[in-house]
C-alpha cells in the first residue's frame, strides 16, 4: 500500500489553538466564525464515502475559502512514455513526497479575487502553491509536469478538487453572510486526520482563519479485515484463499443439487442420513397403495419395449450399413437410404427416450439434427468431385487426385516432385478404372457373392472361392473405354511399344498403415501389347487367397482396398535390391540395412535370393559398418520376349559386390531424403541402371515399433536349443515346436505353436494369427514375408542354422527373439498360449473416416453426457443406456410410495417379494391369487435370478478358510438375519423384463434385466447401495461385488459405495446364467460388509464365491 | 447496496460487482482462461487501484476455477495428473519469471518490450486459432498452389524423452512438454502480470492435441493453484488482497463458471475455439491501443510484483 507518513499541521495563526481544541469535539467542531461537521468520520462495512458540513458567517465585504487537506503521503508511481517513438510504456519510477492524499478548495469567488500570489501560497490555495512542498524524486522528470501528472490522477480518482465560486454566500444579520458548503470526501480517501480549514479574506488579506480536523477512521469489520491483512498478511491470504475455495464449493453445491444422478459427495452423504432416518421411521408405518403408480409403471414399461425394439432395428440398420458400405462406394443410393433410415430412427429412439425421462435428454435431439446436417452436408459435397479419370501419368497426379492411383503411386510421385528423386516413367491406373471393370456386366455382385460368406476359419473353402474369383476377373471383358486410356495415356508418358514395362498394384491403404507387403502381384518386363491383361492379373491378385485372408483378418472394407495399378518403365538394372532406412530389430539404432544383387532385384525382395548385405551408418558420409558379400552364381534379366530369365554370372562377378562404395552412399542418402520426407521410416526398392542412375522403384513405411520390454533375464540353468540369426521383431514367446518342412505340414500347423520352417513366404500370412513365434533357418528380415510377420508383432528369428534339426517337434520351447536364443522349456509360462495381437482393432466400414465418426464410431466416453455423443451410434448406445438407467428409477420409487403387495411371492423365510405384473409375467390363472407360487412367474429374467436367490448354499463362512457351505454357522446368520431380509423386496416383471428392487436394513439393490431373443436388446443390469457397516466396510464389500462382477465379466463402474454392473448382449440363456451368478452374489453379500475389515478378504471372499459358484454349475 | 472495502478502500455496488465476476465467471468456465484480462481493467475503472484490482481479481478467480474445476470433474473433463505436470512448471516458471524481469529490469525499460512480444504473441495465436477453426468449421477442402499438400507431420513432440500418458487427455507426451508449457506460462505470468490462460489453452491444444472440453476442464484445474499461489503472495508482500471485494466478485464468477461450463458443453469444440480466438484477438487489439495511444494521465500505479 501506500506509505502514509503523515506531516504536522501548519500554524500561521494564534486562533489554531481554538481549532484544535474544537477538533476533540466529537459531533462539530466551531470555530470564531464557522463550524465543521461531523469530526468524526467512521468507515463501516457500508460506509460510502462522507460529507463535510461546513457552515459560518463572514463580514459582509469578505470572501470565503474552504481548503481540505488529507494527510501528506508519499506517492509512488510509473512514469510512462514513449520507447522506440512508437509505444507508450512504464520508462522509470516517480516518487512524490509530501503530497497531501486528499486536497480540495472551495471559494466564494475566484482564486484569482481573494488575493496576490504570495497570499495564496501562503494559504495553499490552488495547484501550484502545492507543488512548493512536494519533492519530487525521479530521473528524467520534469518537476512541474510531474505535479501536473499527479493532480490530473488524483483529480480523476475524485481526491484532488478545485471549485471556485462553489461556496454560495447568503444574506444574513446585518453585516454578516453565511455560508453553507457540503464538502464531500471520496471513499477512497486515505485514513487519518483530514484538516479543513476555513479561510475569511477581505481585500486581499486574510482577516480570518478556522482549522479543524476530521478524524477519517476505520471501524468494524473494515477495520479488523484492514489490520490482520497489514499484520498478518500471509496468514490473511491463506483465510481467504479458503474462503474463496469454500465458496466455489458451496456454489458448486448449490449448482449441482438437481442432477440427481451424479449428486455431490457431500449430498450423498447428507442424503444418506436422511435415507436412514426415513427408513427408521417407515418401518413402523404403511402407506396407502396407488393403483395410479402401477398404471404409470406400465406405461413407462411400453416405452421401454418401444425403444428396445427401436434399438434392436437400429443396430440392425447400422450393420447393414457397415457391410453394404464395405462392398459399395458409399455415394451410391443403396448406401444413402440406409444412412437416411439410421436418421429417422435414431431421431424416433431420441423421442422414446425423452417421453421416458420426462425430457432430461432434450438435447440429444440436437445432437441427432446437427449430426444429420454434417452428414448430407458431407454427402452432398462428396458428389460435387470433379469425374475422375480412368489413367494418369504419375508427372499429373497432385493432392486432389492422390485418392484415385493408390498410395504406392502417390508416394512415387511424390518422391519424384517434392524431393527430385528419379524414378523411372510411370503412370497409374486409376481406381476409377478397377471400378468400370467391376461394374462391367456384374462382376461386382458376382464377387461379393462368392467372397461375402468365405470364412478365415475355413481356408480350404476360403481358397476354392478366392480361386473362382480370381478367375472371374482374369476372365472378364476389359472396358473399351479402359482399354483406350491406358493405351492413350502409355503413349502420353513415352513409353514406346518396345519398351518392357512393369506392371504393381498400388491398392488404396498399400502402403500406409497396414503394408499388404508382396501380397499381390507385380510382372516384370511386360510388352505394351500384354500390358491390358497383365493390369487384369494384378488387379485378380487382390482376390488371392493370401490377399483375402490379409484384409479380413485386418478388418479391412473390400471398396477400401480398390486396386489402383502402376505401370512403369523397366529399369534395364545392373543391380537393385531393397534398402531399410532402420534395421529391423534395432529401430533406434544408428545403422540402415540395405539388400542388393545384380540384375533385377524381385528375388531379393521377396527374400528368396541370395543377396549382398550391408550395414551402413545413417549420418553421413554413410560409411559401410558390415559387408556380407553373397557368392550370386546368377542374375535376373529381362528376356526379349518379355519376362524375366536367370543368367548366370561370370565367376569373378559373382564374389563381386553388387555396389561401389560411392553408390552406397548415394543411395543411404536418398532413402534417408525419403525418410525426413515422409517422416517415418522407409522400405525402399531401388535399382542403379548401366549408367549408375539411381532410380526409386518403391518407397513405403517400414514397422518398426518397440515390442515391449521383455521382462527378466533368461534363467541361467536354461539349456540353449539354437541361437544366432537375425530380429524380425524382437520379443518372447512361449509354446510347443511344431516343424514344418512342406506346405501339408505348415497346414496343420496347431494353435499357439512355436514355427519351425526351412523358410518363410508371403502366403505364411494365413498361419500367422495361430503362432506364437517363428524361427526360420533361411530368410532375409527384409523380404516381404518378414514385413508380415512384424505386421503381426510375432516374435521372430530368421536365418538360424541349423534350427531344424535342433528343435525336436512337439518339444516345450522358449524363444528369446532379441537374445537371438531358443531355449527348452517353458521358462515364461505367462506367456504361453499368447497369440499376436488382432491388425488392426476396429472393422472398418467403408465409409471414410469424417462420415464413420459421424456414423458408426464408438466414442469410447460417450456415456458422460449428451454432449460427449460424437456419432449416431454414440447416440442409440447412450439412449440405450439411459433408458436401462431410468428404469432403475422404476424400483426406487416403488419402494419411495411403498405399494402394498401387489402380489405376494409364496417363498420361505428370509425371502419376502412382492410381484408387480406389467404384463404377461404370470401364468393365466395366477393373476387373480393373493399370492403366487415362484413357478407361476414365467418371466425369464426373474426365474434366472430366483434360481440364484432361492439357493441357500450362497450364505458366506465367517471362518479363516471358506469350508464347505450349509454348515451350522450359516444357518445361525440367515435366521438372525431374516428380520432384516424381512423387509419387502419388489419385482416388476413382464414374460421378458424384471426390475427387482430391494432395502434390506441399509442395503439397497436393484437388479434390472431384459432377456428377449434378440441379443442386442438384452441387459443385465444392477446397482448396490448402502450398507450397514462403516464406510470403508462398505467399500470393501463393494470392491469384492465390483470384483466378483468383473470375474464374470460384467463392465463395473464403482463410485464410493454406489457400484454398478452390467452387461450387454447376451443371448436370453447366458442372460439367466447371468442372472443367477447374481442372486447368488446378493445372497452372498447381505451380511459380508461386517466381517469385511481388511483389504485381502476382498480376494478371499471373491474366490470363496467363484468356487462355490463352480460346484453350484457343476451340480 | 453499495459495500466499503477494507483494502481497496472504495465503495462499490453490490450488483456491478456481482455481475463483473459472473461475467469473467462465464469466460473461465467456457474457455478455461482466468479472465483477469477483464477483470483488472473493470474494476479499476470503477475506482479500484489497478495493485488491488489484480490482487483480488486472482482471489476471484480461483473461486470461480473451483466451482469450474468440480462441474468438470463431474463431466471427467479433468486431466488432473497433467494439470499437476503443468502447475509444477508453472511454479518453476514463476520464480524464474520474477527473476528475469529483475535482470531485465537493468537494462532499462523491458516491460514495454515485453509487452510489444506478448502482443505478437497474442496476436498469432489468435490468427492461427481463427483460421484453423474456422477451416474445421466449415471443412473446406482447400486448393493448394503445390501440386501435394504437405504431409501430416509426425509432430517433433513426439521425439522428446520420457514420455507419460496422460489417459484421460489421450494424448502420450515427454513430461517435458507440459512442464516447459507450465514454464512458459509462469515466466509470461511474472512477466505481464497476466494468468497463462490465454497462451496455455492454444498451446494444449494445438501442441498437446487435446481435445477442447478436456482443455477447458484442466487449464481451469491448473488456474485454481496458479491464482491460490498469487492470492497468498500478494496478501503475504503487498498487503493487496481485499477479500470482501473477492467474495463480491466470487459470488458471481462462481455461478458464470457454473453456466460457462454448461454453456461449453452445448457448442462444439471448434465454435468454442472460434470464440476463444476472437477473445484472444480483442486482447491483443486492446494491448495494442493501449501501447500506441498517448495515456491521458502518464503516471500510473506501481503494480506489485
Amino acid at each position: 500500500m501506500r506509505d502514509a507518513r503523515r506531516e504536522p499541521g501548519r500554524r500561521r495563526h494564534p486562533g489554531i489553538g481554538v481549532a484544535l481544541a474544537c477538533a476533540l469535539a466529537p459531533a462539530a467542531a466551531s470555530g470564531a466564525f464557522s463550524s465543521v461537521e461531523p469530526t468524526l468520520v467512521e468507515a463501516g462495512s457500508f460506509y460510502d464515502g462522507a460529507t463535510l458540513r461546513v457552515r459560518g458567517t463572514i463580514g459582509e465585504r469578505s470572501q470565503v475559502a474552504i481548503r481540505v487537506t488529507g494527510p501528506r503521503e508519499h506517492h509512488a508511481f510509473n512514469r510512462r512514455g514513449r520507447i522506440a517513438g512508437v509505444i507508450w510504456g512504464g520508462i522509470e519510477h516517480v516518487t512524490f513526497h509530501h503530497a497531501p492524499s486528499l486536497y480540495a478548495v472551495y471559494t466564494s469567488a475566484a482564486l484569482g479575487a481573494l488575493g496576490q500570489q504570495a497570499l495564496r501560497q501562503q494559504l495553499l490555495l490552488g495547484y501550484e502553491t502545492l507543488a512548493a512542498h512536494i519533492e519530487v524524486e525521479g530521473k528524467g522528470a520534469d518537476k512541474g509536469e510531474m505535479i501536473e501528472q499527479l493532480v490530473r490522477l488524483k483529480e480523476g480518482e475524485g481526491l484532488y478538487r478545485l471549485a471556485p465560486g462553489a461556496v454560495r454566500l447568503g444574506d444574513g444579520p446585518p453585516g454578516r453572510r453565511p455560508f453553507e458548503m457540503a464538502v464531500p470526501v471520496p471513499a477512497i480517501a486515505t485514513p487519518g486526520d483530514i484538516e479543513v480549514a476555513v479561510l475569511e479574506l477581505a481585500d486581499g488579506a486574510l482577516v480570518g482563519e478556522d482549522l479543524a480536523r476530521v478524524r477519517l477512521v476505520r471501524v468494524g469489520m473494515p477495520a479488523a479485515l484492514f489490520r490482520l491483512a497489514h499484520e498478518q498478511g500471509a496468514l490473511f491470504g491463506l483465510l481467504a484463499v479458503f474462503l474463496l475455495l469454500v465458496a466455489g464449493v458451496g456454489v458448486d453445491v448449490l449448482g449441482s443439487g438437481r442432477a440427481r444422478r451424479r449428486m455431490h459427495p457431500a449430498v450423498v452423504m447428507l442424503m444418506g442420513l436422511a435415507r436412514g432416518v426415513d427408513d427408521a421411521l417407515l418401518s413402523s408405518r404403511h402407506r396407502p397403495r396407488s393403483p395410479e403408480e402401477v398404471g404409470r409403471m406400465h406405461a413407462k414399461y411400453r416405452l421401454f419395449r418401444t425403444l428396445l425394439a427401436l434399438n434392436s432395428e437400429l443396430l440392425e440398420v447400422l450393420a447393414d450399413l457397415e457391410e453394404e458400405s464395405s462392398w459399395t462406394p458409399y455415394r451410391h443410393p443403396r448406401v444413402r437410404m440406409g444412412i437416411r433410415a439410421l436418421f429417422d430412427g435414431a431421431a424416433d429412439m431420441v423421442g422414446v427416450l425423452n417421453t421416458l425421462t420426462g425430457h432430461r435428454y432434450f438435447d440429444l435431439a440436437n445432437v441427432v439434427a446437427s449430426l444429420r446436417a454434417d452428414v448430407f452436408k458431407l454427402l452432398a459435397r462428396e458428389s460435387e468431385r470433379e469425374p475422375s479419370q480412368l489413367a494418369l501419368p504419375l508427372r499429373e497426379v497432385k493432392s486432389e487426385t492422390a485418392g484415385q492411383v493408390g498410395d504406392k503411386a502417390v508416394n512415387l510421385a511424390r518422391v519424384e516432385c517434392d524431393l527430385g528423386l528419379r524414378i523411372p516413367e510411370s503412370f497409374a491406373v486409376t481406381i476409377e478404372a478397377y471400378r468400370e471393370l467391376l461394374e462391367t456386366g456384374g462382376l461386382a455382385s458376382q464377387l461379393r457373392g462368392l467372397l461375402a460368406p468365405a470364412r478365415l476359419d475355413a481356408p480350404e473353402d476360403l481358397r476354392r472361392r478366392c480361386e473362382q474369383a480370381q478367375r472371374l476377373v482374369r476372365e472378364a471383358p476389359v472396358p473399351p473405354s479402359v482399354a483406350e486410356a491406358i493405351e492413350q495415356v502409355r503413349r502420353a508418358c513415352s513409353l514406346p511399344a518396345g519398351e518392357g514395362l512393369a506392371v504393381r498394384s498400388s491398392a488404396a491403404g498399400e502402403g500406409s498403415a497396414l503394408s499388404f507387403a508382396g501380397q499381390f502381384e507385380t510382372y516384370l518386363n511386360v510388352p505394351a501389347s500384354r500390358l491390358v491383361q497383365a493390369w487384369k492379373d494384378v488387379v485378380a491378385s487382390r482376390f488371392s487367397p493370401r490377399a483375402v485372408f490379409y484384409r479380413r483378418a485386418a478388418g479391412l472394407a473390400e471398396v477400401d482396398t480398390a486396386m489402383a495399378v502402376l505401370v512403369q518403365r523397366m529399369v534395364r538394372a545392373r543391380s537393385s535390391g531393397v534398402l531399410f532406412s532402420r534395421r529391423p530389430g534395432e529401430p533406434r539404432g544408428s545403422a540402415l540395412l540395405i539388400t542388393a544383387v545384380r540384375g533385377l532385384g524381385p528375388e531379393a525382395s521377396a527374400g528368396t535370393a541370395r543377396a549382398d548385405e550391408l550395414v551402413v551408418s545413417r549420418s553421413p558420409p554413410h560409411r559401410i559398418l558390415e559387408r556380407h558379400i553373397a557368392r550370386k552364381p546368377e542374375h535376373l534379366v529381362g528376356a526379349e520376349a518379355g519376362g524375366l530369365e536367370h543368367r548366370a554370372l561370370r565367376a569373378e562377378e559373382q564374389v563381386q559386390a553388387s555396389l561401389g562404395d560411392g553408390e552406397v552412399a548415394q543411395l543411404a542418402a536418398a532413402a534417408l531424403a525419403i525418410e525426413r520426407y515422409f517422416g517415418e521410416p522407409q522400405d525402399v526398392e531401388w535399382a542403379f541402371d548401366a549408367e549408375g542412375q539411381l532410380f526409386i522403384l518403391q518407397a513405403r513405411p517400414l514397422r518398426t515399433e518397440q515390442a515391449e520390454a521383455p521382462e527378466g533375464e533368461v534363467p541361467r540353468q536354461a539349456r540353449l536349443l539354437a541361437r544366432g540369426g537375425e530380429v524380425v521383431w524382437p520379443g518372447r514367446a512361449v509354446g510347443p515346436v511344431h516343424v514344418a518342412r512342406t506346405p501339408e505340414e505348415e497346414e496343420r500347423t496347431p494353435e499357439g505353436a512355436l514355427l519351425v520352417v526351412p523358410r518363410l513366404l508371403p502366403d505364411c500370412v494365413r498361419l500367422l494369427p495361430r503362432v506364437c513365434g517363428i524361427v526360420v533357418e533361411r530368410g532375409t528380415v527384409t523380404g516381404h514375408a518378414a514385413s508380415l510377420v512384424r505386421e503381426f508383432r510375432i516374435p521372430s528369428l530368421f536365418g538360424v542354422a541349423g534350427a531344424l534339426e535342433a528343435l525336436a517337434p512337439g518339444e516345450m520351447a522358449s524363444l528369446d527373439a532379441a537374445g537371438h536364443g531358443v531355449y527348452a522349456g517353458a521358462l515364461w509360462p505367462e506367456l504361453q498360449g499368447r497369440l499376436p495381437a488382432a491388425l488392426a482393432g476396429d472393422r472398418s466400414t467403408g465409409l471414410p473416416d469424417l462420415l464413420a465418426g459421424k456414423l458408426t464410431k464408438l466414442s469410447a466416453n460417450a456415456f458422460m453426457g449428451t454432449w460427449a455423443c460424437q456419432s449416431l451410434h454414440d447416440v442409440i448406445r447412450f439412449a440405450h443406456e439411459m433408458a436401462i438407467q431410468s428404469m432403475f428409477e422404476i424400483g426406487d420409487r416403488l419402494l419411495d410410495s411403498r405399494i402394498g403387495g401387489v402380489k405376494r411371492l409364496d417363498c420361505p423365510p428370509p425371502l419376502y417379494v412382492h410381484v408387480v405384473d406389467l404384463g404377461g409375467g404370470l401364468r393365466p390363472g395366477a393373476a387373480s391369487k393373493e399370492s403366487v407360487a415362484a413357478e407361476e412367474v414365467v418371466s425369464t429374467p426373474f426365474q434366472g435370478l430366483w434360481r440364484g436367490l432361492s439357493d441357500p448354499r450362497f450364505e458366506p463362512q465367517r471362518s479363516e478358510r471358506p469350508g464347505p457351505f450349509g454348515s451350522v454357522l450359516t444357518t445361525t446368520m440367515v435366521t438372525s438375519g431374516s428380520r432384516e431380509l424381512g423387509a419387502p423386496n419388489y419385482a416388476c416383471i413382464t414374460d421378458s423384463y424384471l426390475n427387482l428392487s430391494s432395502r434390506q436394513a441399509y442395503h439397497f439393490t436393484v437388479v434390472d434385466s431384459f432377456l428377449s431373443e434378440d441379443p442386442n436388446n438384452n441387459h443385465v443390469s444392477m446397482r448396490l447401495r448402502g450398507g450397514g457397516a462403516a464406510p470403508r466396510q462398505r467399500g470393501l464389500r463393494a470392491e469384492l461385488a465390483a470384483e466378483i462382477l468383473r470375474r464374470n465379466h460384467f463392465s463395473v463402474s464403482v463410485r464410493g459405495d454406489l457400484l454398478t454392473g452390467w452387461v450387454r448382449g447376451l443371448d436370453s440363456a447366458a442372460g439367466a446364467e447371468k442372472l443367477a451368478m447374481i442372486g447368488h452374489l446378493i445372497r452372498y453379500l447381505s451380511r459380508l460388509d461386517m466381517w469385511m475389515t481388511e483389504r485381502d478378504h476382498v480376494k478371499r471372499y471373491a474366490e470363496a464365491f467363484a468356487r462355490a459358484e463352480a460346484e453350484a454349475v457343476a451340480a | 447496496m453499495s459495500l466499503f472495502l477494507p483494502i481497496a478502500q472504495a465503495s462499490v455496488s453490490i450488483p456491478l460487482m456481482v455481475a463483473a465476476g459472473g461475467m469473467v465467471g462465464l469466460l473461465s468456465g467456457l474457455f478455461g482462461v482466468g479472465g483477469g484480462f477483464l477483470l483488472t481493467p473493470l474494476l479499476m475503472f470503477m475506482g479500484i487501484s489497478p495493485v488491488v484490482a489484480a490482487a483480488s481479481g486472482s482471489a476471484a478467480i480461483l473461486a470461480a476455477a473451483t466451482t469450474g474445476t468440480l462441474e468438470h470433474s463431474r463431466a471427467s473433463t479433468v486431466d488432473f495428473k497433467l494439470g499437476f505436470t503443468l502447475f509444477a512448471g508453472g511454479a518453476i516458471g514463476s520464480v524464474a519469471g520474477v527473476e528475469l524481469l529483475h535482470w531485465l529490469n537493468r537494462f532499462g525499460p523491458a516491460n514495454s518490450v515485453i509487452r510489444v512480444l506478448y502482443v505478437v504473441m497474442l496476436g498469432t495465436i489468435g490468427t492461427l486459432m481463427l483460421v484453423e477453426s474456422i477451416r474445421t468449421w466449415r471443412r473446406g477442402i482447400y486448393m493448394s498452389e503445390r501440386r501435394f499438400q504437405p504431409l501430416p507431420r509426425r509432430s517433433w513432440t513426439e521425439a522428446l524423452p520420457g514420455a507419460v500418458r496422460f489417459p484421460k487427455s489421450e494424448i502420450e507426451v515427454s513430461f517435458l512438454l507440459p512442464v516447459a508449457m507450465g514454464v512458459l506460462g509462469g515466466v509470461l505470468a511474472a512477466l505481464m502480470g497476466v494468468g497463462g490462460g490465454f497462451v496455455m489453452v492454444p498451446l494444449m491444444l494445438y501442441v498437446l492435441r487435446m481435445r477442447m472440453h478436456v482443455v477447458v476442464g484442466t487449464s481451469l484445474f491448473q488456474i485454481l493453484f496458479t491464482s491460490g499461489l498469487v492470492t497468498v503472495l500478494q496478501a503475504a508482500q503487498n498487503h493487496t488482497v481485499d477479500c470482501v471485494l473477492a467474495l463480491l466478485l466470487a459470488t458471481g464468477s462462481t455461478a458464470g463458471a457454473v453456466i460457462g461450463t454448461r454453456w461449453g458443453r452445448r457448442l462444439r469444440a471448434d465454435q468454442l475455439k472460434i470464440l476463444l480466438a476472437l477473445i484472444v484477438l480483442g486482447v491483443a487489439v486492446k494491448v495494442t491501443v493501449d501501447t500506441l495511444r498517448t495515456p491521458s494521465v502518464l503516471l500510473s500505479h506501481v503494480a506489485g510484483e
